[in-house]
Parts: C-alpha cells; sequence; structure tokens
C-alpha cells in the first residue's frame, strides 16, 4: 500500500492532467470547473483544517507551475488554496457524514470563495483579476461545476487519505 | 463542535501560517524572475505536455459532443456565416484577379520594391486558455526550441491575432488582441490616419479610441491594419480588420472608430508566428 503522501500526490498528479487536458475544454459561458481548487476543498472536508491547507498548498502549486507567469505568478494558487482548505477543513465536523447534497453545496460555496479570494490575491499582485468583464459568470460556473463534482473529488481524497472507512461520503 | 484537542488547532494554524508565508517568498521571487522558478515551470510543462497532448486526443470526442450541445446556436449562426462569406469571398478572389494583374503591371512600370515578407513558424493551438482568468491567451505547441521568442506577433492567414508573452521550451502563450490591456498602433487604410486601439473582451469590437481627428472621413468596411508605430510592438501592414462603425466625440475631439476582427477567435487552430521582436526595430 502506498504511503498518504504518495497516494495524495498521485491524486493531485491526475487531478491537473484532467483540468488541462479535459475540464479546460469543457466550458459553460467560457469558465471551466477548477478541480485543484476542488481537490483542496475536498481534502479539507476529508481531513481537516492541516490537511486542508497542505493539500491546497501544493495543488496550487501545481496549477502555477503550469499556468504562464503572465497570468497566476507562482504561488497565487497555492496561497489561495491553502488559505481555502483551511477554513473547510475547520468547518467540516459534522458535514462529510450529513446529507449526501450537503457536501456539495459546502464545497460549490468554498468554491465561489475560493474564486473571489484568487481574484483578491490577483488584483493585489496587480493582474486585474477583479476587473475582467464575467467575474460573476466565473465565480457562479466554477461553484457549480465544482459542487457536481464534489462526490468524485471527496471519494478519491478519502482513499488518499485511507481514514475511517465510516467517513466515505456516499 | 470538533474533537480535536487544542494542540492539533494550534499545530494546523501554525502550519497555515507557514504554507501562507511560503506562498508569499516565492510570489516574490518569481516577481522578481528568480531563474531556479522558470526552470521548475520549464520542467512542469515537459513532464505535463505529452500527457496532455495524448489525453487531449483521448477526450476529444468529449468536448466535442459538449460544445455541440452548449454551443450548437452559436456553432449555427457560425455556419451560416461562414457561408455567406464565402459566397463574397468567390467574388472579392475574382475582382482580385483583375486588380492583381493591374498591381503587377503598374509595379512593373513603377519599378516599387514591396516591403520584405516576414519569416513565419506554424504552430498549432494545443489549447485555450488552462483557467478562467486568462480568457486572452491560448496555447500554442511552439517555444524556444523552436525559435520564438517573447515578443513576437502571432498572426493567421486573416490578420493579427496577438502576441507571444509567454514562452517555455515546447510552448508559448499567446496574448490575444481581444485583450483590454493590449494596445496595438494602427493605421487606417484610406486615410492614411494613424491611432492606436485595444481590444474589449471577448464578445466586443476592436475600438481606436486614440488618435483619429475629427475630420478624417471614414467608411464602413476600410481595412485597418498595424502601423508599426506605437513603440513598435508590431511590424507594420498586419491586417487588424475593417471599420463597422466610428463616431465622433466632440469633447475630446477626436473619433471613436469600431472595427470588426478579420480573424475569428473562437475557432483557431493553426497560426503562424511571426519571426520578428520588437527590439530588432530599436
Amino acid at each position: 500500500m502506498l504511503p498518504p503522501w504518495a497516494r495524495y500526490g498521485l491524486v493531485l498528479f491526475t487531478g491537473l492532467v484532467l483540468q488541462v487536458a479535459f475540464f479546460s475544454e469543457l466550458r459553460l459561458h467560457g469558465v471551466s470547473a477548477n478541480v485543484m481548487l476542488l481537490l483542496a476543498i475536498a481534502a479539507g472536508l476529508a481531513g481537516g483544517p492541516e490537511r486542508g491547507a497542505l493539500v491546497g498548498f501544493a495543488a496550487g502549486l501545481c496549477i502555477d507551475l503550469v499556468l504562464p507567469a503572465a497570468v497566476s505568478p507562482l504561488g497565487m494558487s497555492a496561497l489561495t488554496f491553502c488559505i481555502v482548505g483551511f477554513v473547510v477543513g475547520k468547518i467540516q465536523t459534522t458535514i462529510i457524514r450529513s446529507a449526501w447534497w450537503i457536501p456539495m453545496l459546502v464545497t460549490a460555496a468554498a468554491s465561489a470563495v475560493g474564486v473571489v479570494l484568487y481574484a483578491l490575491i490577483g488584483e493585489v499582485l496587480g493582474r486585474n483579476t477583479l476587473g475582467v468583464s464575467n467575474f460573476g459568470v466565473i465565480v457562479g460556473v466554477v461553484a457549480l461545476f465544482n459542487g457536481i463534482l464534489s462526490p468524485l473529488a471527496i471519494r478519491c481524497v478519502t482513499w488518499a487519505e485511507h481514514t475511517d472507512p465510516r467517513l466515505r461520503a456516499v | 463542535m470538533q474533537m480535536a484537542s487544542p494542540g492539533r488547532t494550534g499545530r494546523s494554524r501554525y502550519t497555515l501560517i507557514v504554507l501562507v508565508l511560503v506562498s508569499i517568498t516565492v510570489v516574490t521571487l518569481d516577481f522578481r524572475g528568480v531563474a531556479v522558478l522558470d526552470g521548475a515551470r520549464d520542467a512542469a510543462m515537459t513532464v505535463i505536455d505529452p500527457v496532455q497532448s495524448a489525453l487531449g486526443s483521448v477526450f476529444e470526442p468529449v468536448s466535442n459532443t459538449w460544445n455541440g450541445i452548449f454551443e450548437y446556436d452559436d456553432v449555427v449562426a457560425e455556419n451560416e456565416q461562414l457561408r455567406d462569406e464565402l459566397d463574397e469571398l468567390k467574388g472579392e478572389a475574382l475582382e482580385e484577379e483583375s486588380a492583381q494583374e493591374q498591381l503587377e503591371l503598374l509595379t512593373d512600370q513603377l519599378d516599387i520594391e514591396f516591403t520584405a515578407e516576414y519569416e513565419t513558424a506554424v504552430a498549432r493551438v494545443v489549447s485555450g486558455s488552462l483557467a478562467n482568468f486568462d480568457e486572452y491567451s491560448i496555447h500554442i505547441d511552439k517555444g524556444s526550441s523552436d525559435g520564438i521568442e517573447e515578443g513576437m506577433p502571432v498572426v493567421t492567414g486573416a490578420g493579427l491575432l496577438g502576441r507571444v508573452v509567454d514562452v517555455s521550451r515546447t510552448r508559448s502563450v499567446v496574448q490575444l488582441i481581444t485583450d483590454p490591456s493590449s494596445n496595438v498602433g494602427v493605421r487606417l487604410g484610406a486615410s492614411q490616419d494613424l491611432g492606436v486601439g485595444h481590444g474589449t473582451g471577448r464578445d466586443g469590437p476592436f475600438v481606436i479610441d486614440t488618435g483619429i481627428e475629427l475630420d478624417t472621413s471614414i467608411a464602413e468596411g476600410e481595412p485597418v491594419v498595424t502601423s508599426g508605430l506605437d513603440r513598435g510592438l508590431y511590424p507594420p501592414g498586419l491586417p487588424v480588420g475593417k471599420v463597422a462603425s466610428a463616431a465622433s466625440s466632440d469633447a475630446e475631439r477626436i473619433q471613436v472608430v469600431d472595427v470588426d476582427y478579420s480573424v475569428a477567435f473562437n475557432r483557431l487552430d493553426f497560426v503562424h508566428v511571426v519571426l520578428w521582436t520588437p527590439e530588432e526595430q530599436d
């Protein structure tokens, strides 16, 4: 059996590949899912604040590495996602064991918050991310996509976490 | 509430603080252009590139289906538009033939030499934007190993597309001229008036809002080309589009000109990178 860090590495790599090769092509109003942010949120839900922060940081670095510097300087997504993962982990407690739609809703809300935070940080770094004409659409569509994908993401992260099977999302 | 002990909570907070500080450090270093980080980017792209290309073709039917469902209306409209354009072009081709003959005749007589054509490299568009805040960029499959450099203009057969803003070994990122923050120095075809224009987003027209005098007469359909003057970001003579409409702004004593792009930005396949950098002009 692989150690957790290796399994998380596998999940993150798969997520990154799917993001650049698949999900970035599936667009609604020109906006695609944000898989790496989704994995950070799922890790927070399944593993708590510390895990959320660590996985969020790693996931953010992964996507920053493949985005051009002019768009996302290295560390910008890492900063955003580790904060989001941490906060989601803080409010996690009973969410994962509750009705199936609650984690989806929480993921959607956390994704929206994550995108806004990303845009805020981008603006501070001089990236005109708040000023884009379709900002509201980006927030809404990312929340929608990530919400729909969340059961799958939580399942993957739970596998990597190898926690108590009773915590598995249904 | 959570059953975790206070010690655990403290540790997770400590982890967060460390990670935030590390992120900020990395961002700072990246802003300073530290070579190690560029190396890391190149390495990541080298790993991801082949996987992305391979999986991209595997997933293509799925994304085509998706686009067929969610962009059906656009596809139908585009189809219609393309048919119209084709008819128009057939007509123009005939006109052009005779014009070409006349032109040859005249240039022979006058002994004019045409400005040398620029050398170009053909590249394939591998993806549009990868994330959601880079909607004005596309990725192409040529990089520094093919002689691509930052600042090179990118065109299609129809006209100016944008310029290379980021180069890794095998990939480059092109900023499209639809980006509101990218300025292009332009020249109007008929009056030879000079101005500066910029994009207005995905669906908006190209707008020239600097430099066109009130007394310039502007005709609809007049070609607009790069001037090569606005700090020389582009070589002169690359087509940008055709004038759609012009409105005079008395307050600023200028005319604001809307231009329809000659390039169709939503369906890009192969592009030409012009092997020309702004520095060469200085």
